[in-house]
């Protein structure tokens, strides 16, 4: 009787076990499968993946890495997005970290209004900036200009910085800055050795974000920067496309040279990455 | 007393001091101003001119708006990113929950699957257009080389060229991109879920599914919520993946507000600012009501205690 | 070594709306151990950061040595300050929070050095000095807290509550090494604290507030005697005084249930009678009853016995005695005391009348 009963169960349960196990399968496939195709044609020939686009890569062609990067101007739209991004990444944490600190400590007039007129940027739509500043950058003599580039990103990501970095900001004890202060340190000096060092995880957190999210902006560059020695690597990536329109092969380790230095980041920092992106979703 | 002089109507607030908050503020505020404001402003001044190189602005009044009322493509974009943005949310939102919940029950190697199943959004659009562009490649695309070794060859098809499966496609795209996002944040809220309430569904004896259904979804509301109208949000956006993959073909069946706006401003001959301007104008007050509409929807009842 | 001054000073919160601090003048001496006492919103923290230069000050006029302070910032003021939460800067070891204020004004790293290693000598921090504050224990974040600022050998010494987030007997020796360090800084030292047994063991004054006044200024023991009103005579001891209301008759002051002699009062004039629950005694003789009443409740606390009476006012009249109970549950116990240490209020403002209006004429 209770053997009877006992081996429904088990089936039951291990049909649930499989039912899961190939639900876990399956997504693993579909969201990890298109990196590996990738990484295995960036090793290939596109002659090898004309003939089999699916074969293991053997022998691996790693020179096709370097011809990529020295024929291509790799080198230049890689070095463009490096000084672009660490640039625009350095005044955000400077200024957002200067602003954060400010809502964070301070109580002032108008307070709650230049919040509001910061954080409502968030939901705005870039189509309805990105018209105005194409005009206005071209009015500044900043357009297809590398500086250019770099104040129109610190502008879109200001917010979310300041966001993340004024909640961090506001649980430090405010004890710390009236210690500080007693200890006769100006506000500047307050906020460079006490508000920046004590709230290093959360800089490190904006800093990350930060530089994933611009290393792969696209809108605002295509927008901006048409002469080919000042691309940055997402439009140097589908440029390369438009020239080895055939050449499989060649793109796939284009594309390859864009994705590892985030997938690095990504390794080395994934708790700060994943705090920095869910930072706004989880309440 | 000292020479001090009478004291001043108001004295100086030393924790509040003005030069410091003025410091502080004041390139944040100048990057807003220059960088933001001042665009916005210059796009809704747009909206009512025809903005041709080397010519004066002309005021039109609103001979766009009016265009734009009976601009099919237009409504044809407005629709398909409309789509986009409901159906998106819902697909990754329910996905991501069976995700963590796997996770959440501990199977193994969930290290590596949360790895697997998050790196996907940290790519960029231009990476990730191009990829899928092979996959769904009509010859020998992965999605079709599939099909044909399930035996399914007349499933086979150009994904992305054809007006009735190109959106869908693309929508599986983002999808695949931030299904991995909204699970891990769905986690860290089931993982900071007290233990007691967890414990207490377990003594009253419920099923693992009325366990989810009755006591962890309702409690991680607030985060679905979230990401709900956050993922809302970006499809709202969406520009580079359409415009590394299809730029809005075949016949309009991908184009979206942004790709339109784009095409109009700079890619069309007739090299007018003010139309274009007018659909973002347009279209920044549909965003708006819908990211109200939903917050209104959401806020009801929303004030979960535990 | 200063003086420091507060002239009328007051802080108000939105325009005048809500008076935090009002009127309150106080002068602290040179060397002076001050301690500001009083329950939680009394406005005695608010006082101590009026001084330091963290809040404004609305009204009146602070002033360190002569000096006007009220415009001076924080930083230029030359005061250090505990904080109840200690404040210790996270990221630093002991020695650069030990150093931190002192580099601002020292250039010389070898003098801040020497200067560190010889307070933290003196208050045995030597072997921690290289730790950060989360690997040290309570105790010893507030003893660098404590020689962050000595350190800096401020003008003025300011202390927010600084041993309550310490256990018990920490709390008792930490008492005992500031009394002890006061004497040998003979530095101007003000002491902000909720306790009473901390105001009456370490300062060399008292100053008691009450909503954001000033109740009273004096040396602990003058206070504990001689409350200048119901307030204070509530607020220390513990139990506290015994309040009760009387009338003066021709023979004396008229309990309800007993007598006091004194005779200052014209007969009829109601007066609040305070009575310190260790001045009073038991007694057998009903005629020189104070008070009298049922023993409600008795606490035994082993060195000494709580005898809770209900005389028939609101509160029952307490009675501290000695390890023997000197009363079982439910007995009439009749209470005497030496009248010479009953205090008088005024009913109606709660004021002190002071004991010299009724040149008593006891026996």
């Amino acid at each position: 009787m209770s053997a009877a009963s006992q081996s429904p169960r088990i089936s039951a349960s291990g049909l649930r076990m499989a039912a899961l196990l190939l639900f876990i399968v399956i997504y693993t496939a579909y969201s990890a499968g298109p990196f590996v195709w990738v990484a295995s044609m960036s090793l290939r020939t596109t002659t090898e993946i004309a003939a089999n686009p699916y074969a293991l890569p053997w022998p691996w062609h790693f020179d096709k890495f370097a011809s990529a990067w020295l024929d291509s101007n790799y080198d230049t739209y890689f070095f463009n997005s490096v000084s672009i991004v660490l640039s625009a990444v350095a005044l955000l944490t400077i200024i957002g970290g200067m602003a954060a600190h400010c809502f964070a400590r301070y109580r002032f007039r108008f307070k709650g209004v230049v919040y509001f007129l910061i954080f409502s940027t968030i939901i705005f739509p870039p189509q309805v900036t990105v018209i105005g500043l194409f005009q206005i950058m071209v009015d500044y003599g900043l357009y297809n200009s590398r500086i250019g580039l770099v104040l129109v990103y610190v502008s879109i990501q200001l917010p979310v910085t300041i966001y993340i970095l004024e909640a961090f900001f506001a649980r430090i004890p405010k004890d710390l800055f009236e210690a500080a202060r007693i200890d006769g340190y100006s506000e500047w000096a307050i906020f460079w050795k006490i508000s920046l060092p004590v709230a290093l995880p959360a800089i490190s957190t904006t800093v990350i974000l930060n530089t994933i999210l611009l290393w792969n902006e696209f809108l605002y560059a295509v927008v901006l920067i048409t002469e080919d020695d000042k691309r940055t690597l997402p439009l140097g990536v589908l440029r390369f496309l438009g020239d080895q329109l055939e050449d499989v092969g060649m793109i796939a380790t284009g594309l390859m040279i864009a994705i590892v230095p985030v997938v690095l980041i990504y390794v080395f920092f994934s708790e700060r990455l994943i705090q920095g992106m869910t930072a706004g979703a989880v309440k | 007393m000292t020479n001090s002089s009478p004291p001043a109507k108001k004295e100086k607030d030393h924790a509040n001091p003005l030069g410091a908050i003025t410091t502080f503020l004041l390139p944040a505020l100048l990057i807003y101003a220059a960088f933001t404001a001042l665009p916005v402003l210059r796009t809704f001044y747009n909206s009512t001119h025809l903005i041709v190189p080397n010519r004066p602005a002309e005021w039109v009044g609103f001979t766009h708006y009016v265009e734009l009322w009976t601009d099919r493509i237009f409504w044809k974009a407005v629709w398909n990113t409309l789509t986009w943005a409901a159906v998106a949310p819902i697909l990754e939102v329910t996905i991501a929950i069976l995700l963590a919940l796997c996770l959440y029950a501990k199977v193994p190697f969930s290290r590596v699957l949360r790895v697997a199943w998050f790196t996907p959004v940290l790519m960029s659009y231009v990476v990730v257009g191009i990829l899928w562009m092979w996959i769904y490649n009509y010859e020998w695309g992965a999605l079709n080389t599939m099909l044909r070794g399930l035996g399914l060859e007349s499933w086979a098809q150009p994904w992305l060229g054809h007006p009735d499966t190109a959106l869908a496609s693309l929508i599986a795209v983002t999808t695949w991109m931030w299904t991995g996002f909204n699970m891990v944040v769905i986690l860290a809220a089931m993982s900071s879920l007290p233990s007691e309430v967890l414990e207490a569904a377990e003594l009253d004896n419920c099923g693992w599914f009325s366990k989810l259904w009755f006591v962890i979804l309702p409690l991680i509301r607030p985060t679905l919520l979230n990401l709900i109208v956050l993922s809302f949000i970006g499809k709202m956006k969406v520009f580079d993946l359409v415009w590394v993959t299809t730029q809005g073909n075949p016949l309009w069946a991908t184009e979206t507000v942004s790709t339109y706006v784009y095409k109009r401003a700079f890619q069309w001959s007739t090299f007018d600012l003010g139309y274009p301007s007018t659909i973002a104008v347009v279209w920044f007050f549909i965003v708006l009501s819908g990211v109200l509409g939903l917050t209104f929807l959401f806020r009801q009842k929303d004030k979960l205690e535990y | 070594m200063a003086i420091v001054k507060l002239d009328k000073v007051g802080k108000s919160y939105g325009n005048g709306a809500v008076m935090a601090v009002q009127d309150v003048n106080i002068i602290i001496e040179d060397g002076e151990f001050m301690v500001l006492l009083g329950p939680s919103g009394c406005g005695k923290s608010t006082t101590l950061r009026m001084i330091a230069g963290l809040e404004s000050i609305t009204e009146g006029e602070l002033s360190i040595d002569g000096e006007r302070m009220n415009a001076v910032p924080a930083k230029n003021r030359d005061i250090a300050m505990v904080f109840q939460s200690y404040a210790l800067y996270p990221h630093m070891t002991v020695r650069d929070n030990l150093g931190f204020g002192l580099k601002r004004r020292q250039a010389d790293k070898a003098l801040v050095k020497k200067r560190v290693d010889e307070v933290a000598a003196s208050i045995g921090l030597t072997e921690y000095l290289d730790r950060k504050p989360h690997a040290l224990s309570g105790g010893q974040r507030q003893r660098v807290a404590l020689g962050r600022a000595i350190v800096r050998d401020p003008k003025v010494f300011l202390f927010d509550e600084p041993l309550s987030n310490l256990d018990a007997a920490l709390r008792v020796s930490t008492r005992a090494e500031l009394v002890r360090l006061h004497q040998e800084l003979q530095a101007t030292m003000i002491y902000v604290t909720h306790d009473q047994v901390e105001a009456m063991t370490m300062g060399d004054r008292v100053c008691i507030m009450s909503h954001g006044k000033v109740a009273q200024i004096g040396k602990p023991m003058d206070v504990y005697l001689n409350p200048a009103s119901t307030f204070v005579a509530s607020f220390l001891g513990n139990p506290p005084m015994n309040l009760m209301p009387a009338t003066a008759s021709e023979t004396g002051i008229e309990t309800g249930t007993g007598r006091i002699a004194g005779t200052g009062f014209a007969p009829g004039t109601k007066v609040t009678l305070g009575l310190r629950p260790e001045d009073l005694r038991p007694t057998d003789n009903a005629a020189e009853a104070v008070v009298s009443g049922r023993v409600v409740s008795l606490e035994s606390l082993g060195a000494e016995t709580l005898v809770h009476v209900e005389a028939g006012n609101d509160k029952p009249v307490i009675l501290r005695g000695g390890r023997e109970t000197p009363a079982r549950l439910d007995d009439t116990i009749h209470l005497t005391c030496d009248p010479d240490m009953a205090r008088f209020f005024d009913p109606e403002t709660g004021l002190a009348i002071p004991t010299n209006t009724f040149t008593g004429d006891k026996k």
